[in-house]
C-alpha cells in the first residue's frame, strides 16, 4: 500500500510542477490551449513512466560514474518514440508542441524523478512514483492551459465558450500573463499542500531538495 | 559650505521677554547622585547629617564623574536606591529643606592654565547645562590643547519653549563674556564664536556690544531644527566636518553651552557650586508660561504647581524639549543639572484620545525588557502608561525623513535593515552618526518611530561589540 | 492625576499623513476631470466613479482574503482608481475598466505587499497590460466635444496624426484639451494646475517633471520634431506629473529622480520617433520604475562625517558621473548650436551638385530671401557671376502625398538652362526613370515660361507632368522675382 503513497504525493503535496517548480518551461510555453496542455502533460507521463521502469530495472546495472548520460540516452529513447507516435496518429499535436517535445528529453522532472526515485527504488514504486508525478504534472498543465484558453481565448478545447458574453483578454494567451496564472496557481497549491516557506539558506530551504542531490547540505 | 538639511520647527518661545522668578524653598529635595552620562557619585552624607547650600554631598574617584552638591541647606532624611533611566541602580539623597538657609564659605577660584581650569570645572559640579550633560571637566581636559584654536559656544537653544538659555543671554552678558575669556585665556584658544539662531535678535546685539574684542565673534545661524546639535553648530560656525570617531577637539574645536561658560564664570569668581538651575515651565495649554530659578533636586510637581499649571490636563510631561526630552512617569520626578524646561503637552487630537482608552500600545515601540508583567502584554511596555502615537503604517518610501536628515543618513533604509537585523546594511548606512535629533519622526507621514528604531539599532551594534 | 504617558522622543510630531497625501493628490486631480467631463461627458465621470469603486472594492476584498489589515482608509485605491481611470478612452467598456482595476491593485500592488511594496505604478501597469490585452479598446478615441459616450465619432490622437503626416490642432487646443485621447492626458492645463498645487502643497518635488518634460522638449527639437507640440500631446504631462512621481516607485535622493526623469524621457523619445507605438510614456514609466531599486543603490546618501570603507569608489563613482554629465551637456549643447545656426537650404556639396546640372554656368550659388509666399518655392539662389538664377521648387508628380523637389536655372533672361530633382517619392522603376532620365530633362534646356511643351516619357505622364508644371512654376516666380533676385 505504500505504492499508493507514492502515487498520490505527486498530485498535490509534491506536485512536480506547482510546488517543486520543475519544468517551468514546458508549462509556460505550451498551455495556451488546454488541449496542448493535456497532450504535452501525457506524452511526459509516457516517457516519465517508461524511463522510469527501465532505469528502475537497470539501476545495479548502470555505474554510478556514468548514471546521468545513460538516463539521458534512456529518456531520449522513449521521446523519440512518443515523438514518432504523435507525428503519425496526432499530427496537429505535434505541430503544436513543435520543439517542447523534443524538450521533454532534459525535462528536469523526468531526470530528477531518475536520479532521486527509480535508480533507488523497486520497480512496482517507480512505477506509481512515475504515474503520480506524471498525473500531477498533466493536471497542472491541463489546469493552466483551460485557465489560459478559456480567458485568452474564449474557447475550451476549442469549443466556443463566450456564451455571446465574454469577450477575449489577449494578455493571458501572452506568455506575461501566463507567468500571472503560473504565480497564482502556486500560491494556491502552496495554501492546499501546506507547504511553508522554509527559512532556512541554501538546499535546505529548496522545495526540490527531494529531487536534487547536489553538492549542497541538506539540513 | 552648504546649509545642513533641518526642520523649520514652530517655535513656540512665549516665555522669551520673562524675567527669571526665583521658586520659593520647596519642603524637601532629591537630590540623584548621577545627573549626567558617566560615572554615579558615591554619597558622602548619611541620614542624619546637617547640610548647607552647596556643601558637597557626592563624589568619586572615577575620571567619568562629577561631584554632587546640595542646592538647599537642612537635614539629610534618607539615602535610597533609585533606577535611573540606563537601567542601573544609583543612589539619591534626601533631604528635607530648614527654614533658615545657611551657606558654605566660598571664596573666589581664580584660574591661569589648563590644569586649574579643569579642577576648578571639576569642583563647580558642571556637566554640559545644554542639555547633553557630559563633564566639562572631561572636556576641558583635552590632551592635545594645543591643537584647539577656536571655542564655539552654543547659543543655540533649537527647540521649541525652552527660552532658558536666551535668559541667560539677557540677563547675565557679562558672566557670559566673561567665562569666555577664562576659558580662552586658560586653554590658549585665538577665537572664540557663539553661535545664536536668528530668533534672538537682542540677545546677539547684547552680545556683541559685550564681546568687546576682536576674537570673540557672535554669529547669527538660522533658526533651523537641529542648530544646536553639536556637529551641526561647529559645521554651520566653522565649517569644520567632525568626521565618525572624532571629538570635536581633534578638529581644533571645543564647545560648551552658553550657560555652562556661565556659570563657570560665577564659580571662577565666587566660588558657588551648581546648586541653581533656570527652566522654562510652558506647554501647549498653558497659557502663563515662566522661567524660573529652582534648586536641583526640587520635584516638577511643586515646581509646576507654583507655575499655577494644572497637571490634571496633561498628557505627557517632558523633561526637556519636545523633540529630544525624556517623558517621565511620575510627576514627582526631581530636576537634575541639565534639565532646561518642563513641559507639559496634552494629546488635542480627539482620536487618539479614544485609542488611549483602548489599550492599544503602539506596536514595537520598545524591544521591550524590564518587568515580566509588561513583557507578556507584547513587545511594546517597558515602563508604566500606555504609548499614545497615532498609530504606525506601511512606509510609503516618500523620502521625506532622507530630505530632513541633518546628518546625510536614510532613515527609511536603516529601519528596515534593523527590522530585518541586517547588521551590514546597519554599518554600511552608518547609524551610529545619529544624532537622535528626531527630524525622521517628525516628518515621517507613516508616523513611524524612525528616530527610536535608529537608537534601538546602536545598541545592537554596540552589545554586538562586546 | 491621570496616567502619563511615556513613548520615546520626538514628542510633537509634524502632522503629515498618508492619508493628506493623497487627499492633496485627489484635489490635484479635480481640475482633470472636470475637464474630462467637459471635454468627453457625463460618460467620463461614470468610468471615474466605477475605476474607483472597484478599486477601493478590490482592495478590501484582497486585504480581507489575505488576512491583513485594512488600508482603504489611507485613500491610495482612490487616487489609483481615478489614476486608471484617466488614462482610459472614454469609449471604453466599463467591465474592461474594472479588470484593469484588479490588475492595477490586486497584481501590481497588494501581491507584493500593498503601498510601498508595489514594483511599478499601479495605474501605469494596469494601462500597459491593458493596451497589450485590449489594444482595439484601448485606441478608440474619440473627437473632442462629442459627449456621446460610446457612440462617439471616433477619432486620433494628435501623435497618431503626426505619424501618418495629417493635421494636427493647433497649440493652444492642444494645451486647453480640445484633442482626441484619453479622459485625463488631454487637458494639459488642467494637469498642470493640479501640478503647481502638488508642488506648494509638498506632496512632489518638481524636479521629475522638469526633468522628464524637459528631456522630451529638448530631444525633440534636437531630432527635428515641434518640441511644443510633443511635449503637449499623448500621456506626457499626466504621467510626468502623477505616475512617474509615485513614492514608491521612484528614487528617493534627488539625484535618482533626476536620472529617473531623464531615462523616461530618453524613452519616451524612442519609443515615439523610432518605435511601432506613437505613444511611449506609459512603457517608459514601467521601464524605468522597473530600474529604480538599481538607481537608489548608486545613488545612495553619503553621510556627513562618514569615514568611509572605500573612499576611493566614492570619488571614483563620482567622476564618472561628472564625465558623463559633461559629455551629455556639451553634446547636447553643440547640437543644440546646430540646429539653430544651420544655414538655411543646401549644403555646399550639395549645391555645386545640383548646379552642375541646373545652371552650369554658375561658379557658386548664393541663397536670396524673397518676398514671395508661395508654398511651392523653398528656396532662390543666385549666381555669383551673373550667370543667373536657380530656384528650388516642389511639385506634384504622381505621388499626391510627397510632392518632389527640383531646381530649375535660368539665365538672366529667363531662359531654362537645367533642371534636376533632387528628391522625389514617385514609384520605383516608372517614375523614378523620369527623374533620372538624361534625355527627358534634357529638353526643358532653352525653354522659356511661354512654351512648355515637353514630350513625356511613356508609361509615366504623371510623373513627367509633374516635372513640367514644377518647371512652369519656376519661370513664373522667376518672372515675377527676377528683379529681387538678381538685382
Amino acid at each position: 500500500m505504500s505504492w499508493l503513497k507514492e502515487f498520490y504525493k505527486g498530485i498535490l503535496k509534491e506536485n512536480p510542477v506547482l510546488v517543486m517548480l520543475l519544468g517551468t518551461c514546458p508549462t509556460l510555453a505550451v498551455t495556451t490551449m488546454a488541449f496542448n496542455g493535456i497532450g504535452m502533460g501525457l506524452a511526459t507521463t509516457f516517457v516519465l513512466l517508461g524511463s522510469s521502469i527501465v532505469i528502475s530495472l537497470l539501476k545495479k546495472v548502470i555505474p554510478n560514474q556514468v548514471r546521468l548520460p545513460a538516463f539521458i540516452v534512456i529518456i531520449a529513447g522513449f521521446v523519440t518514440i512518443v515523438g514518432f507516435l504523435l507525428q503519425v496518429y496526432l499530427p496537429d499535436l505535434y505541430g503544436a508542441l513543435g520543439v517542447f517535445l523534443s524538450l521533454i528529453t532534459v525535462n528536469c522532472i523526468i531526470l530528477g524523478r531518475a536520479e532521486a526515485f527509480a535508480s533507488k527504488n523497486s520497480v512496482g514504486k517507480s512505477i506509481a512514483d512515475a504515474l503520480g508525478m506524471g498525473l500531477g504534472f498533466t493536471l497542472a498543465l491541463f489546469l493552466m492551459g483551460s485557465i489560459r484558453e478559456i480567458l485568452g481565448q474564449n474557447t475550451w478545447f476549442g469549443i466556443d465558450v463566450s456564451f455571446g458574453v465574454l469577450e477575449p483578454i489577449g494578455l493571458f494567451t501572452s506568455p506575461a500573463g501566463g507567468f500571472m496564472v503560473f504565480g497564482l496557481l502556486v500560491a494556491i497549491a502552496n495554501k492546499l499542500s501546506g507547504y511553508k516557506i522554509s527559512k532556512k539558506k541554501g538546499c535546505g530551504g529548496c522545495p526540490s531538495r527531494g529531487a536534487c542531490h547536489g553538492e549542497g547540505e541538506v539540513q | 559650505m552648504r546649509n545642513l538639511n533641518g526642520i523649520r520647527l514652530h517655535h513656540y518661545k512665549k516665555s522669551k521677554d520673562l524675567a527669571t522668578v526665583e521658586l520659593p524653598l520647596p519642603k524637601t529635595v532629591v537630590i540623584p547622585m548621577l545627573q549626567h552620562m558617566g560615572v554615579g557619585c558615591t554619597p558622602l552624607v548619611q541620614a542624619g547629617d546637617t547640610v548647607k547650600v552647596g556643601q558637597l554631598i557626592g563624589d568619586s574617584e572615577d575620571a567619568f564623574s562629577v561631584p554632587v552638591h546640595s542646592s538647599v541647606a537642612g537635614t539629610v532624611t534618607a539615602v535610597q536606591d533609585y533606577v535611573a533611566s540606563s537601567g542601573k541602580t544609583e543612589k539619591q539623597v534626601v533631604i528635607e529643606v530648614a527654614d533658615t538657609q545657611e551657606t558654605i564659605d566660598a571664596n573666589p577660584h581664580p584660574v591661569s592654565d589648563q590644569k586649574s581650569l579643569v579642577e576648578a570645572a571639576r569642583l563647580s559640579g558642571l556637566s554640559g547645562l545644554g542639555g547633553a550633560g557630559f563633564p566639562t571637566h572631561v572636556k576641558l581636559n583635552y590632551k592635545d590643547i594645543d591643537r584647539v584654536d577656536t571655542l564655539v559656544i552654543n547659543g543655540a537653544e533649537c527647540e521649541p519653549y525652552i527660552t532658558s538659555d536666551y535668559r541667560e543671554m539677557l540677563e547675565a552678558p557679562d558672566d557670559i563674556i566673561g567665562g569666555v575669556k577664562e576659558v580662552m585665556r586658560c586653554l590658549n584658544i585665538a577665537n572664540a564664536t557663539i553661535g545664536i539662531e536668528d530668533n534672538k535678535p537682542d540677545a546677539i546685539k547684547l552680545l556683541r556690544e559685550k564681546a568687546g574684542s576682536d576674537h570673540i565673534h557672535v554669529v547669527s545661524l538660522k533658526s533651523v531644527y537641529p542648530q544646536g546639535a553639536e556637529k551641526v553648530m561647529i559645521y554651520h560656525a566653522t565649517g569644520r566636518v567632525i568626521e565618525e570617531g572624532e571629538i570635536p577637539a581633534d578638529k581644533g574645536v571645543i564647545v560648551l553651552n552658553i550657560s555652562t561658560v556661565s556659570h563657570l564664570y560665577r564659580f571662577i569668581k565666587t566660588g558657588m557650586p551648581l546648586t541653581h538651575k533656570r527652566l522654562t515651565v510652558d506647554g501647549n495649554y498653558v497659557e502663563k508660561p515662566c522661567n524660573v530659578r529652582v534648586p536641583i533636586g526640587t520635584s516638577i510637581e511643586y515646581v509646576l504647581d507654583f507655575a499655577g499649571v494644572d497637571k490634571n490636563r496633561a498628557d505627557k510631561i517632558l523633561m526637556g524639549g519636545p523633540m529630544m526630552g525624556v517623558a517621565v512617569y511620575d510627576v514627582n520626578t526631581p530636576v537634575i543639572k541639565n534639565n532646561n524646561a518642563i513641559l507639559v503637552l496634552q494629546e488635542k487630537d480627539k482620536k487618539f484620545k479614544a485609542s488611549r482608552s483602548a489599550s492599544t500600545l503602539s506596536p514595537a515601540v520598545t524591544d521591550g525588557t524590564g518587568d515580566p508583567k509588561d513583557a507578556a502584554k507584547g513587545p511594546a511596555s517597558t515602563v508604566v502608561g500606555k504609548v499614545l502615537a497615532p498609530p504606525v503604517t506601511a512606509c510609503i518610501r516618500c523620502g521625506k525623513c532622507v530630505y530632513v536628515c541633518p546628518v546625510e543618513l536614510m532613515p527609511a533604509a536603516l529601519e528596515k535593515a534593523y527590522d530585518k537585523k541586517n547588521v551590514e546594511a546597519l554599518k554600511k548606512g552608518k547609524v551610529n552618526l545619529c544624532i537622535n535629533c528626531g527630524c525622521c519622526s517628525y516628518i515621517c507621514p507613516a508616523h513611524r518611530n524612525l528616530a527610536q528604531k535608529n537608537q534601538l539599532a546602536k545598541d545592537m551594534l554596540k552589545k554586538m561589540k562586546n | 492625576m491621570k496616567e502619563l504617558i511615556v513613548s520615546p522622543s520626538p514628542h510633537i510630531r509634524s502632522g503629515n499623513s498618508t492619508q493628506k497625501i493623497m487627499l492633496d493628490v485627489i484635489i490635484a486631480l479635480v481640475p482633470a476631470m472636470i475637464a474630462s467631463v467637459i471635454i468627453f461627458g457625463p460618460r467620463a465621470a461614470l468610468i471615474t466613479a466605477v475605476c474607483v469603486g472597484s478599486c477601493v472594492l478590490l482592495e478590501y476584498l484582497c486585504r480581507l482574503l489575505m488576512k491583513r489589515e485594512q488600508t482603504i482608509s489611507d485613500l491610495s485605491a482612490v487616487v489609483t482608481g481615478i489614476l486608471l481611470a484617466m488614462n482610459l478612452p472614454v469609449t471604453i467598456p466599463l467591465w474592461v475598466a474594472i479588470f484593469g482595476c484588479f490588475i492595477a491593485i490586486v497584481v501590481a500592488k497588494q501581491l507584493f505587499g500593498g503601498i510601498g511594496q508595489n514594483f511599478a505604478n499601479p495605474a501605469i501597469a494596469a494601462r500597459v497590460i491593458l493596451l497589450a490585452s485590449f489594444s482595439g479598446y484601448m485606441t478608440a478615441y474619440t473627437v473632442p466635444f462629442d459627449h456621446n459616450g460610446v457612440d462617439a465619432v471616433l477619432g486620433a490622437t494628435p501623435l497618431a496624426q503626426l505619424a501618418s503626416g495629417g493635421e494636427v490642432p493647433s497649440l493652444l487646443f492642444m494645451f486647453l484639451g480640445a484633442k482626441g485621447g484619453c479622459i485625463g492626458e488631454v487637458s494639459c492645463a488642467a494637469l498642470l494646475l493640479g501640478g503647481i498645487y502638488l508642488v506648494i502643497r509638498k506632496v512632489i518635488r518638481p524636479i521629475i517633471p522638469l526633468v522628464f518634460i524637459g528631456t522630451v522638449f529638448v530631444g525633440s527639437f534636437l531630432l527635428g520634431q515641434d518640441p511644443l507640440y510633443q511635449i503637449l500631446s499623448g500621456g506626457l504631462f499626466i504621467g510626468a506629473i502623477f505616475m512617474a512621481t509615485d513614492y514608491s516607485t521612484s528614487p528617493v535622493t534627488r539625484s535618482g529622480k533626476a536620472i529617473f526623469a531623464f531615462g523616461c524621457g530618453l524613452i519616451t523619445i524612442l519609443i515615439r520617433f523610432y518605435g511601432g507605438y506613437p505613444e511611449g510614456v506609459s512603457f517608459a514609466i514601467l521601464l524605468m520604475n522597473i530600474l529604480t531599486p538599481q538607481i537608489d543603490k548608486v545613488t545612495k546618501k553619503v553621510p556627513f562625517g562618514a569615514k568611509l570603507e572605500n573612499p576611493n569608489k566614492l570619488k571614483m563613482k563620482r567622476i564618472v558621473f561628472s564625465i558623463i554629465g559633461v559629455i551629455l551637456a556639451v553634446g547636447v549643447l553643440i547640437w543644440t548650436g546646430l540646429k539653430l545656426f544651420a544655414s538655411e537650404g543646401y549644403s555646399k556639396a550639395e549645391l555645386t551638385e545640383y548646379a552642375s546640372a541646373a545652371l552650369p554656368e554658375a561658379d557658386s550659388l548664393k541663397l536670396v530671401k524673397v518676398s514671395s509666399d508661395d508654398e511651392q518655392l523653398l528656396y532662390a539662389y543666385k549666381a555669383q557671376n551673373g550667370a543667373g538664377a536657380a530656384l528650388v521648387v516642389t511639385a506634384v508628380g504622381y505621388n499626391e502625398k510627397e510632392p518632389m523637389t527640383m531646381m530649375v536655372g535660368f539665365d538672366p533672361d529667363g531662359v531654362i538652362q537645367g533642371v534636376t530633382v533632387i528628391d522625389h517619392h514617385e514609384t520605383e522603376g516608372i517614375g523614378s526613370k523620369v527623374v533620372t532620365d538624361e534625355a527627358f530633362l534634357s529638353q526643358f534646356v532653352g525653354k522659356t515660361a511661354g512654351d512648355l511643351s515637353i514630350d513625356a516619357v511613356a508609361g509615366a505622364t504623371f510623373t513627367s507632368d509633374g516635372v513640367v508644371s514644377g518647371c512652369q512654376k519656376a519661370a513664373e516666380l522667376f518672372a515675377s522675382l527676377q528683379s529681387e533676385i538678381l538685382g
